[in-house]
């Protein structure tokens, strides 16, 4: 019962995250793409980018959202989040340049800050994939009653 | 179980080999060739003092016998250290308190007095160090990039002109209240001098300035009645910045990224001191990555002298040099400063 009150939660912090992060590239698109372009490892496929990334956000909140796609919603949460955090520690680390980071109220966060937040998110995916994993484990190997 | 941990290594994977495949690619033009040779020579420098320093200086913006003063991103204060760099005092200055002075302003102390030029403000502060006494003049021209304080009555800036956006360089006489404008010292522009943005620094033996674009190989000399001595170009290969601007009905600013060329300078008794961001054909990115190559020009020809490295400190990324006396460097580090005897003649 725990466990799938747990799962929930993360279900709906992800499809909060990703709905809101979204939206707010979709309408200050403009800008959006113009700060993909400045990010030096970005450059050349700003274009790409900017479309892909939004839409991959919709999608894992759409999985998300629904139980029976869940796990696959948490499977993408989880491998965005390792390339959002990954990105963000090369160019903390890497970068002669950094851009704003955008995404409505995340862009009022310092590169440092949206590191660990991705972190957290990232962890959280991970817990839900495996919490998931587990229910399935017993959803399909349940533990026969002992009499 | 075993399937979906699998299934989370292969996730992690994938995005590391995504991550990878950018760098390489971007990594991959760093190798490339540039045209051009470096000379360099031999022992160069000898560390003599480093420091570390919590704050976050910008510039070292006087010096005073055994003095040297830094600014930082606080237009009221400024702070002072020794030749020796160990110590540190920080001088709260009792400047007017006026909006749009921060974040566009430039230090000079030649003490007593300090002068503060305030780029947006478009003001010069005036004070002295001993009175506390600080007067502001508001100067007809448009916002300026770059000030320099020649001398008490004198200042040389780069100024944008807000009608026809072209940014030129202009002398202004406080005591006369006359404003010079440069004639054919600037390249031609209406993008508010993105393309030819550089940095202006001051021989004070010469008392030339030397203009070194950020994007391209230009460099300027010019004296400080804006006569222009020539326009000569670094030893690389880049005659046309590579940069791409953006204008909007209310903003000019960089599209992408631009590569920079020339990314810091320092000019004195007759040397100019460039930082250059561009790997020579005879030297190899790897054997460069941890260093930080510095090229030296004759201030009087414009023609290139010989070139040498700064090492890194502590992992620390560099952020810029100053050249202070004949024979002495000073380097920023994130945190450390360092300072250098220059062996050359």
């Amino acid at each position: 019962m725990f466990k799938k009150a747990f799962i929930e939660v993360i279900a709906i912090l992800l499809i909060s995250l990703f709905t809101y992060a979204a939206v707010s590239k979709l309408m200050t698109y403009t800008n959006f793409k113009f700060q993909l372009k400045r990010s030096p490892y970005l450059t050349n496929i700003a274009g790409f980018v900017s479309f892909l990334l939004p839409t991959i956000e919709i999608a894992i909140s759409v999985l998300l959202v629904k139980r029976n796609t869940r796990l696959f919603g948490f499977y993408g949460a989880f491998f965005l989040m390792c390339l959002f955090t990954g990105y963000i520690y090369i160019m903390l680390n890497y970068s002669p340049y950094l851009p704003c980071t955008c995404g409505g109220v995340l862009s009022s966060m310092s590169w440092n800050q949206h590191l660990y937040f991705n972190i957290c998110f990232m962890v959280l995916s991970l817990v839900g994939i495996l919490l998931m994993a587990k229910q399935n484990y017993e959803t399909y190997y349940p533990i026969p009653p002992t009499d | 179980m075993r399937k979906f941990v699998l299934i989370i290594i292969g996730l992690i994977c994938a995005a590391i080999f995504i991550l990878g495949g950018l760098i390489f690619i971007v990594n991959s033009g760093r190798n490339q060739k540039n045209g051009f040779q470096r000379r360099f020579i031999q022992n160069v420098f000898t560390k003599i003092d480093t420091a570390t320093f919590e704050n976050n200086f910008r510039d070292i913006c006087g010096i005073n016998n055994d003095r040297i003063y830094l600014s930082d991103q606080v237009p009221g204060r400024i702070s002072t250290t020794n030749l020796n760099l160990n110590s540190l005092d920080t001088l709260y200055l009792r400047i007017p308190s006026i909006p749009k002075l921060s974040p566009v302003f430039y230090t000079w102390v030649n003490f007593p007095n300090i002068y503060i030029l305030g780029g947006n403000l478009r003001a010069i502060i005036r004070g002295n160090l001993l009175t506390h006494t600080y007067e502001t003049k508001f100067i007809a021209t448009g916002p300026f990039a770059k000030g320099i304080a020649i001398n008490h009555e004198n200042f040389i800036m780069r100024s944008i002109d807000t009608v026809t956006k072209q940014s030129l360089f202009k002398k202004v006489n406080l005591k006369e209240n006359v404003i010079q404008v440069e004639h054919n010292i600037s390249e031609k522009n209406t993008d508010a001098g993105f393309s030819y943005d550089g940095t202006l620094s001051y021989d004070p033996l010469t008392h030339r300035l030397l203009y070194v674009c950020y994007y391209c190989n230009l460099f300027i000399c010019f004296d400080s009645n804006l006569n222009l001595n020539y326009k000569k170009h670094t030893i690389d290969t880049t005659y046309s910045p590579r940069v791409e601007i953006m204008k909007t009905k209310y903003s000019i600013t960089h599209e992408l990224p631009p590569v920079t060329i020339n990314a810091n300078s320092s000019s004195y008794g007759g040397t100019l001191f460039i930082q250059s961001e561009l790997k020579a054909d005879n030297e190899i990115y790897n054997s460069i990555k941890g260093r930080v190559v510095i090229d030296m020009y004759d201030e009087y020809s414009g023609l290139y002298k010989s070139s040498f490295y700064l090492p890194l400190i502590n992992g620390e990324k560099f952020k810029k040099f100053q050249v202070i006396q004949k024979n002495q460097l000073i380097a920023f580090y994130e945190k450390a400063v360092v300072k250098y005897k220059l062996n050359i003649q």
